[in-house]
């Protein structure tokens, strides 16, 4: 019969299934949102060192995730706002360029994306709200509503009118082009 | 008429709508030339949308190059252990040269050393720790041992999409369901056993007399796994413990 030790086993071989089915779709939902890879995999690792230290399941695995690791999101980069700030404050000109990922020089990455479409999704997205975002970039990494509404904490009879605004947001943001529907 | 509206447009195209609710939103698709341009034009620019978001997808790291480990010993730790060994098997050998130097306590001194080294030269050679993740505090779960039948169905009911079942053949004559996470209830009926966890997500670990003829593990009305005499059908995970795994999808 099964004992207390084959359990604690069996629940860390869970957690582990469990990191390499959820890992790859958090991280996605992250890297969209940030834009920054590095920064995206040390979110959603350190929310499943949360999820782990917490010992046992939350409500729903998924929606606290993705709750977890949108706010550590939001905590970093209001760090790396201050930072920024700061840096601009001690060095004029320094740190410049906001959302602007053109000008962006500590970050290589987003100074290749100017001149493909990813940085014109990019800047299209940045002007839309933080729900929209969000919203946005749960959609494209295959979420149900039930999740989103949770994680967000949103009224999930509202989550498809909230997801046509979005995407209109984004159409509107992204401008005209010959594919658009 | 009343025409679909947008949030409803946009279940119907994300496929959330229940089946009832789908059922009558295509009816109406069908009969209302306005709704059926509008969801035709919500698809269009449903893949629009998805198309242009795809441009910021990255590759994500390897799984195994991020998964989160620690060492079981402390590294540090071990190295003072070794060395204070080394010390103890130091101070045992110039205790033998002045013991060899009396020769009324030579003997009895000797045997004592002769043991004292053998015990601490054998714990030195320890296995190589291994690294692995910490293993989480397991909740109490519940759990039912039953008497199988010649055709045995365990039926786990629940709404989680994350999870795993874990499935195990045992020797001896019962089948015995334990589950962890969230609020279970477990009912043994005539030839099958119904665990529910309706609200939370859980695991479920399932073991198997190797004697039992026949038995299905289902996920609500699909089949996860079947076990006839010992043999487990579809392969999954195997695990170094004796489980293997089936993830809930």
């Amino acid at each position: 019969m099964t004992t207390s030790r084959d359990e604690s086993r069996g629940a860390a071989d869970g957690f582990t299934l469990l990191f390499r089915e959820e890992y790859p779709r958090l991280y996605g939902y992250v890297q969209r949102l940030c834009g920054e890879p590095d920064l995206a995999a040390d979110v959603v690792q350190d929310a499943f060192v949360r999820l782990h230290a917490r010992g046992e399941r939350p409500g729903s695995t998924r929606a606290w995730l993705i709750t977890v690791a949108t706010n550590l999101l939001r905590n970093a980069r209001t760090t790396h706002t201050r930072r920024r700030a700061l840096l601009h404050r001690i060095v004029p000109g320094a740190g410049e360029g906001g959302a602007s990922v053109v000008t962006d020089r500590d970050n290589p990455v987003r100074a290749m994306e100017a001149s493909d479409e990813r940085a014109r999704v990019r800047a299209a997205i940045a002007t839309l709200s933080r729900r929209d975002q969000e919203l946005l970039s749960l959609l494209a990494g295959g979420y149900r509503y039930r999740e989103m509404a949770e994680a967000l904490q949103l009224n999930p009879a509202s989550i498809g009118t909230l997801l046509a605004r979005a995407k209109l947001s984004f159409r509107a943001a992204y401008g005209g082009h010959d594919d658009a529907p | 008429m009343t025409h679909l509206e947008t949030g409803t447009i946009q279940a119907l195209v994300h496929g959330e709508l229940s089946s009832v609710e789908q059922a009558a939103a295509i009816g109406h698709e069908a009969v209302c030339e306005p709704c059926r341009a509008a969801v035709s034009q919500a698809r269009r620019e449903d893949a629009w949308v998805r198309g242009r978001l795809a441009a910021l997808d990255e590759t994500p790291p390897a799984v195994a190059d991020v998964m989160p480990r620690v060492p079981r010993t402390p590294q540090r730790a071990q190295l003072r252990t070794r060395w204070g060994r080394a010390a103890t098997v130091l101070v045992m050998l110039g205790g033998a040269s002045l013991a060899w130097a009396m020769p009324t306590v030579r003997g009895p001194v000797m045997a004592w050393l002769g043991k004292a080294f053998r015990d601490a030269t054998s714990r030195v050679a320890e296995p190589t720790p291994v690294v692995q993740l910490p293993t989480p505090t397991a909740s109490p779960g519940s759990g039912v041992s039953v008497m199988p039948g010649a055709r045995f169905t365990v039926t786990v009911a629940v709404s989680q999409d994350v999870g795993t079942v874990f499935v195990r053949v045992v020797d001896g004559a019962e089948l015995s369901v334990r589950a962890s996470g969230g609020n279970v209830s477990l009912e043994s009926l005539d030839e099958a056993l119904l665990v529910r966890n309706p609200d939370g997500d859980g695991d479920y670990f399932v073991e198997i007399p190797r004697t039992a003829p026949r038995v299905e593990v289902r996920v609500n009305a699909t089949r996860l796994v079947l076990v006839e005499h010992g043999v487990i059908a579809p392969a999954g995970i195997a695990l170094d413990t004796g489980w293997t795994s089936y993830p809930i999808r």
